[in-house]
């Protein structure tokens, strides 16, 4: 090997060595989290270099830090925590009440309830306290009246109803996140029949039902057989208790097994075992469930069966056959509502119609305004 | 619950299945009659014939897909029936219930490469999907000047009156895909023209949406050829040549068209009857060549009046033909309500009375 004069060997050996070594360190280096822009709310999380991926039912992980409670008397905790509920149910109710345009402005300290009452408890009575607009809670520490801050309550709430398909709409996903977002007393009943008309439910969804999803967007959620009667009461029943009260949404998944075709429309055989369905439909009937525990309590028989449901057929049919010789509404109702008044083009379209449907004597045209009540069109 | 069957049977005949429903059609049918140089036909409906399109792609191209709501089992109008069977569950599959996925699923897959048929259940539940077709589909192509494209995407949905449909069964929106620029908008009249287009529409390298008169699905019975073959898009067709007024519209508003030209010719008035078939890019030329010949034009569709199609074609040819025309352009359309209340379907409907009236009125202006 031809030896290279020591003046380019020395030239050179700084420059790779600092290469090389700067490589090494790179590699080598540990992080430096303070090199990060601090700004992130969960600066300490700490990193790793292990590529993990969180499993899909994966449980969320809760960080609790050191907690002191011995230094607190039973009464100074107790008003913590009444202060910290209370702002929270104040938040809920007033948040309600500004959607309802009852007050005109309102702001939540919905997730740092800890923050305001822990630091207002820290803090000496004469300390003077310069807040910015969601530090409401530190004001209530310190004494502030709750009709100071305006208070009403609503004992409403809205139940919305709909199937397993439905549920894959973006329109659900958009209903259960404004509604756990906005905290709003709502109950989602989600009758879940296994199909969405000839989709089977493993061809919607591959998550743990409906409810499962409650998790998802923050929202209690309830799995309830559906054929029991008196489950999908008590659920009802608890779930309306916690909307109305606490002004939340809750999520209640009904199972049920739809027995027919999706409508007159639908044969259903041509997507599963009409067979199967019938059996099926023999051992989990929710009308027999109650029946037979009717028939057990004493307060009904086959006698009285019997005659009810006489009546209750005779009563349908004579409803079906009175109502076959109404007749139907005005044409002119086709021109209401469309807007709250009949705009102006279409008055002008209903004067158009009409004229045309007076001149027309066609017998076939005539046979079908016959069927309908006549119609006395408004003056221009 | 039991129900005795003499209490039943005066019942049977109002609770029976979507199509044989006692109620008189709005229109006659008009049956075409294939071309000739096609070969071997076979005596299909407009339902059968798109299953048979269908078929015809899945077997030919292997890369194609169909898939929407409930089209595994066939399809609630049965046009994929026997194809999951036939190409397996890996290229005719159910989606979830949800359009905006179905369509913004359809984009990706026609991106990547795949000849993708999505179903849209009915035109009344396309909105959903909207903006993946107006803000995605429609500009894909245009945003990533050519890298990319969506062409392979074809959207089917069946569209239009169907007698009982009532608001959500009956809606055709044709209008407010028009005024999208980079989709295509088609409409065919009967079964041997949805062949031809359908397949059209999915050669066609650009996203179309194929819109399928419901109330043709069964009654549309023609002689369809077997073979493959294509109909131009953007391309309207004369079906009768007149010299006193031309007559457009497109789907099933075509027939209740045709059997207006025989009442006026009863009136010793000659009717033009075209169908526009592509409703957009359509064919202008061809129409204000008609209007220029005749010098009256009456454009007649399901959709609501104001902003529809007929607007667009009144708008154009009013400044194409202007000095040809004898008389205003007339549209006669379904009212501005919405498409279509239940028991005033008669009323809504741009009938053949209506039409008539509005001829005569143009011939005596």
């Amino acid at each position: 090997m031809q030896r290279w004069p020591g003046k380019v060997y020395s030239r050179l050996y700084r420059p790779i060595m600092y290469q090389l070594t700067k490589r090494y360190q790179s590699t080598a280096a540990k992080f430096d989290s303070s090199a990060l822009p601090g700004t992130s709310p969960v600066d300490n999380v700490p990193i790793t270099t292990k590529l993990e991926f969180l499993p899909s039912k994966a449980k969320s992980i809760i960080l609790n830090i050191g907690l002191w409670t011995q230094m607190f008397s039973d009464n100074q905790l107790i008003k913590m925590y009444k202060d910290m509920t209370m702002l929270e149910t104040m938040d809920n109710i007033l948040f309600q009440s500004q959607r309802q345009e009852r007050i005109s402005f309102y702001m939540t300290h919905r997730g740092e309830e800890a923050t305001q009452i822990g630091s207002a408890a820290a803090l000496d009575s004469g300390d003077l306290v310069y807040a910015q607009y969601r530090e409401a809670g530190i004001l209530l520490y310190r004494g502030y009246k709750l009709h100071q801050f305006i208070d009403q309550s609503n004992e409403k709430c809205v139940v919305c109803y709909f199937g397993d398909g439905a549920t894959s709409e973006s329109d659900a996903h958009a209903a259960f996140n404004f509604a756990a977002t906005l905290e709003v007393p709502i109950i989602f009943i989600c009758r879940n029949n296994g199909y969405a008309i000839s989709t089977p439910s493993k061809d919607q969804y591959h998550s743990d039902g409906i409810a499962s999803r409650g998790t998802g967007y923050g929202m209690m959620a309830i799995r309830v057989d559906g054929h029991d009667l008196f489950a999908v009461y008590n659920a009802n029943k608890a779930a309306r208790q916690m909307a109305v009260n606490e002004n939340k949404p809750i999520l209640i998944e009904v199972m049920v097994d739809r027995f027919g075709p999706h409508s007159t429309s639908d044969d259903s055989s041509a997507y599963r075992s009409e067979e199967k369905m019938r059996h099926h439909a023999k051992t989990i009937d929710p009308i027999e469930r109650v029946r037979r525990y009717m028939d057990v309590r004493g307060c009904w028989n086959n006698e009285k069966e019997k005659t009810w449901r006489k009546e209750a057929t005779d009563m349908v049919l004579k409803e079906l056959e009175q109502c076959e010789h109404i007749k139907r509404a005005s044409i002119t109702i086709m021109f209401d509502n469309v807007f709250e008044k009949v705009e102006p083009h279409l008055q002008k379209q209903m004067h158009e119609l009409m004229q045309h449907v007076q001149q027309n004597h066609e017998a076939s045209f005539l046979t079908l305004l016959s069927k309908y009540e006549q119609s006395c069109v408004p003056d221009k | 619950m039991i129900l005795s069957i003499s209490r039943l049977i005066p019942t049977l005949s109002t609770c029976s299945s979507f199509f044989t429903r006692r109620r008189l059609a709005h229109f006659t049918f008009f049956k075409d009659q294939p071309d000739p140089s096609y070969g071997p036909t076979k005596e299909m409906n407009l339902c059968q014939t798109i299953q048979n399109t269908i078929d015809i792609t899945l077997g030919n191209d292997h890369t194609a897909i169909v898939f929407g709501e409930d089209v595994a089992f066939g399809g609630v109008f049965r046009c994929t029936a026997d194809l999951r069977q036939k190409y397996g569950a890996d290229r005719v599959f159910n989606t979830p219930l949800c359009e905006q996925g179905i369509i913004g699923f359809g984009i990706g897959a026609a991106v990547a490469g795949t000849t993708a048929i999505a179903e849209i259940q009915f035109a009344d539940y396309i909105f959903p999907a909207y903006d993946q077709i107006v803000n995605e589909a429609a500009k894909y192509r245009y945003r990533s000047q050519n890298l990319f494209n969506c062409g392979r995407l074809t959207i089917r949905a069946p569209w239009g009156a169907v007698g009982h449909g009532a608001l959500y069964h009956s809606q055709s929106p044709e209008a407010q895909f028009m005024h999208t620029p980079g989709i295509k908008v088609v409409i065919p009249r009967s079964a041997i023209q949805a062949k031809g287009l359908l397949l059209s529409c999915i050669k066609d390298d650009n996203p179309c949406i194929f819109f399928e008169p419901k109330i043709l699905y069964r009654s549309a019975k023609e002689d369809v050829p077997l073979k493959e073959y294509t109909i131009p898009l953007s391309k309207a067709e004369i079906i009768s040549e007149g010299t006193d007024i031309t007559l457009v519209s497109w789907g099933t508003q075509v027939h209740v068209l045709r059997e207006v030209a025989q009442l006026a010719a009863k009136e010793n008035i000659s009717c033009e009857v075209i169908d526009l078939r592509t409703i957009v890019p359509w064919d202008v030329d061809t129409i204000c060549q008609s209007v220029s010949k005749t010098g009256r034009l009456l454009i007649s569709h399901e959709a609501p009046i104001t902003g529809g199609v007929g607007a667009e074609i009144a708008a154009t040819v009013s400044r194409e033909c202007f000095l040809n025309l004898e008389a205003p352009v007339e549209r006669i359309c379904g009212y501005d309500i919405h498409p279509i209340p239940h028991v005033f379907e008669p009323f809504y409907f741009p009938s053949k009375w209506r039409c008539l009236d509005a001829i005569k009125r143009m011939m005596n202006f």
